[in-house]
């Protein structure tokens, strides 16, 4: 009985205790998501972009419909296969 | 008593065959019955033990109730937008306050306390101090290295509270929309006041049918074209035309939710919901709509617009005078004043005032926010009224006003109420038809008309079939009268406009004509171009691909029949 007394606090403890982590996380998880989102500032984002990376927004001219896309020509294709050979 | 050695045992002996022997058979008793108290104890305890480890303790304990997810969340709900990205969330943070009873002296306490909080008054806090209260605020929401720092002082009276404080990680962007709430989490503008009750209990976060994207692009271009042309401020709104999700707001200047101080209450006021404006030419869509539906104009008529109308005190004139008869596609290219005015005097102020009761335009919006401007018209109705009114003067409406009323005549005549909250599939929509089918297509031909070859080129960005109408209306200084100088530039467009899926409403507020513009400071010049920024960089991220402008069938459905087509070109932008 005594054991089970004892193991039952030592239990309750540890339930407190994750309770207590589970606070702390959700607390931090919180305050992490709102840095999260205020470091993805669209502004932010853009001048970094412009600054460290190459690519810049896609321009319409860039954007093509698949069926307006020229068919490569069927000899060509099968000149490469041979040619293969 | 003389008692003798030897007679001593016999007289005890006889005395305990007496009284003694009484005493004795006395105390047994009690034993007895003491015994047999302490047994029915024992029993009763035995048998209250066995009772609670042996027969209950085949059930479980059921007194231990386990914390469910909702007990652990803290403060008020989050806000995300349409992708979930945050616009409010709650953080603790811990506040600083005294007990002034406990500090013991005051000047090296304000003399340490200044070397962490930097921004410190110390002369109020000298005061404070002073006081003989026993709690008084140092600085509320401190950061956690201030904590450490302060802890680190020693100082005596000096205490932290955890408090919920607001945090608005998008900063500027999504000020008006999100509003704020003050430091005791009690929501004061925008969504933040008006659902407030949702988000004091709810741990469920609060989705708004803003994009953070799109708000982002309206708020960047409109910003450049206030500095381009030395305006005042300026609105824009961004919606989905079937649906009435507004997708971007912004209302230019505007403030940081987390830095309130500073805001001034020019900031704060909302220009796209709670201002109200004479929108000028943009009407134009309004009117001609109604002379379609109501049938006394048809896409072929025309009107004389040779003289301008004089009536009463006023003169109506048109910016670019063609001087002739005008098509009504051709008054709505040249946004001619004469022709809109003799159009609304045909259908007279009664169906005037219906459409525009219908459009909503004589009453506040019922979109979610606190923040709505009550439209301004005239009482009576009169004739001169609804001259104006058909080019956009005599009446008031928010921004937001104007773009709800457009997205209800391009996409098909059907008014959806303007929402800020994400609608999903099971959302229900009670939209009104306003307007035919055709008097749609009608107005959607001559919207791509003005991009095309009217006063709205600048907003034409290529491949996203853009349409719109532009407005310069001159604003009514303080004594009643207009000023040329004080105006209020306009572009409302859609695209794809064979096929209205968005519209976009760009407003700039007092701009000044500058080199670039040869001195114009109109919607064509200053707002068409934002709108063409706007829609050629949120295209691609809401999926719309571009088309082929010229291909036979886009033609065709926005081909307008009239026989003075090719005198369209004249008109330089304006």
């Amino acid at each position: 009985m005594f054991l089970i007394k004892h193991e039952v606090q030592v239990l309750d403890a540890k339930l407190d205790k994750l309770h207590h982590d589970i606070m702390t996380h959700q607390e931090n998880i919180l305050i992490l998501t709102a840095e999260w989102s205020y470091l993805n500032q669209p502004g932010r984002i853009e001048s970094l972009a412009r600054r460290h990376s190459d690519y810049r927004p896609t321009e319409t001219k860039q954007i093509i419909n698949i069926e307006n896309l020229p068919y490569p020509k069927k000899t060509s294709l099968v000149r490469g296969r041979i040619d293969g050979d | 008593m003389v008692i003798k050695f030897d007679g001593l045992k016999s007289q005890k002996s006889i005395q305990l065959d007496g009284s003694v022997n009484k005493a004795i058979e006395g105390g047994r008793n009690r034993l007895l019955v003491l015994s047999c108290v302490f047994c029915l104890a024992f029993v009763a305890a035995g048998v209250r033990l066995l009772d609670v480890s042996v027969l209950r303790g085949l059930q479980e304990p059921i007194d231990v109730v386990e914390p469910t997810k909702e007990n652990l969340k803290i403060g008020r709900a989050e806000i995300l937008d349409r992708n979930g990205i945050l616009l409010a969330t709650s953080l603790s943070v811990s506040s600083l306050y005294a007990d002034p009873q406990e500090v013991m002296d005051i000047n090296s306490t304000v003399e340490d306390l200044s070397t962490v909080l930097v921004n410190l008054e110390k002369e109020k806090l000298f005061k404070k101090l002073n006081q003989k209260k026993r709690f008084v605020w140092i600085k509320r929401g401190i950061t956690p290295m201030q904590q450490a720092q302060i802890n680190a002082l020693g100082l005596p009276g000096l205490h932290f509270q955890k408090e919920d404080r607001r945090f608005y990680p998008q900063r500027n962007l999504s000020a008006h929309v999100v509003g704020f709430s003050g430091v005791d989490a009690a929501g004061l503008a925008g969504v933040e006041k008006q659902f407030d009750g949702r988000l004091r209990d709810g741990s469920e976060p609060m989705t708004l049918s803003i994009d953070i994207r799109i708000q982002h692009i309206l708020r960047e271009e409109i910003k450049k074209q206030i500095i381009n042309f030395n305006a005042i401020g300026g609105a824009g709104v961004f919606i989905d035309v079937d649906t009435g999700e507004i997708l971007g707001m912004v209302s230019l200047p505007d403030f940081d939710p987390n830095v309130l101080n500073s805001a001034s209450a020019d900031t704060k006021f909302n220009r796209a919901t709670l201002g109200v404006y004479e929108m000028g030419s943009t009407f134009k869509i309004f009117n001609t709509a109604l002379a379609l539906e109501a049938g006394t104009a048809t896409m072929e008529s025309g009107y004389d617009a040779t003289r301008p109308i004089r009536i009463a005190r006023f003169t109506i004139n048109d910016f670019h005078p063609q001087k002739r008869w005008l098509s009504v596609p051709e008054i709505f290219q040249y946004s001619s004043n004469i022709g809109s005015a003799k159009m609304a005097l045909d259908f007279g102020p009664k169906a005037q005032k219906k459409f525009m009761k219908k459009l909503g335009f004589l009453d506040r919006l019922p979109v979610e926010l606190p923040e709505k401007g009550k439209p301004m018209y005239p009482a009576p109705w009169k004739k001169i009224s609804t001259i104006t009114i058909s080019y956009g003067h005599g009446i008031a409406i928010s921004p937001l006003h104007l773009v709800s009323g457009v997205a209800s005549v391009i996409n098909g005549g059907i008014r959806w109420p303007v929402t800020i909250l994400k609608k999903n599939s099971q959302s229900k929509m009670f939209g009104e038809q306003i307007l035919s089918l055709q008097t749609s297509k009608d107005i959607r031909k001559m919207l791509r008309l003005v991009v095309e070859n009217g006063t709205g080129k600048n907003a034409a960005a290529a491949g996203y079939m853009v349409g719109g109408k532009t407005g310069t209306a001159d604003k009514q200084s303080p004594t009643g009268s207009y000023a040329k100088s004080s105006r209020l530039s306009s572009f409302v467009g859609a695209f794809p406009i064979h096929k209205p899926k968005y519209a976009v409403l760009v407003m700039v507020d007092e701009p000044k004509g500058n080199k670039k513009s040869f001195g114009y400071a109109t919607g064509g010049w200053v707002a068409a171009p934002a709108v063409r920024q706007i829609i050629k960089r949120s295209a691609p991220l809401l999926g719309l691909l571009p088309v082929d402008e010229v291909s036979p069938q886009i033609r065709r459905l926005l081909e307008i029949k009239t026989p003075q087509q090719k005198r369209g070109n004249q008109l330089a932008s304006f």
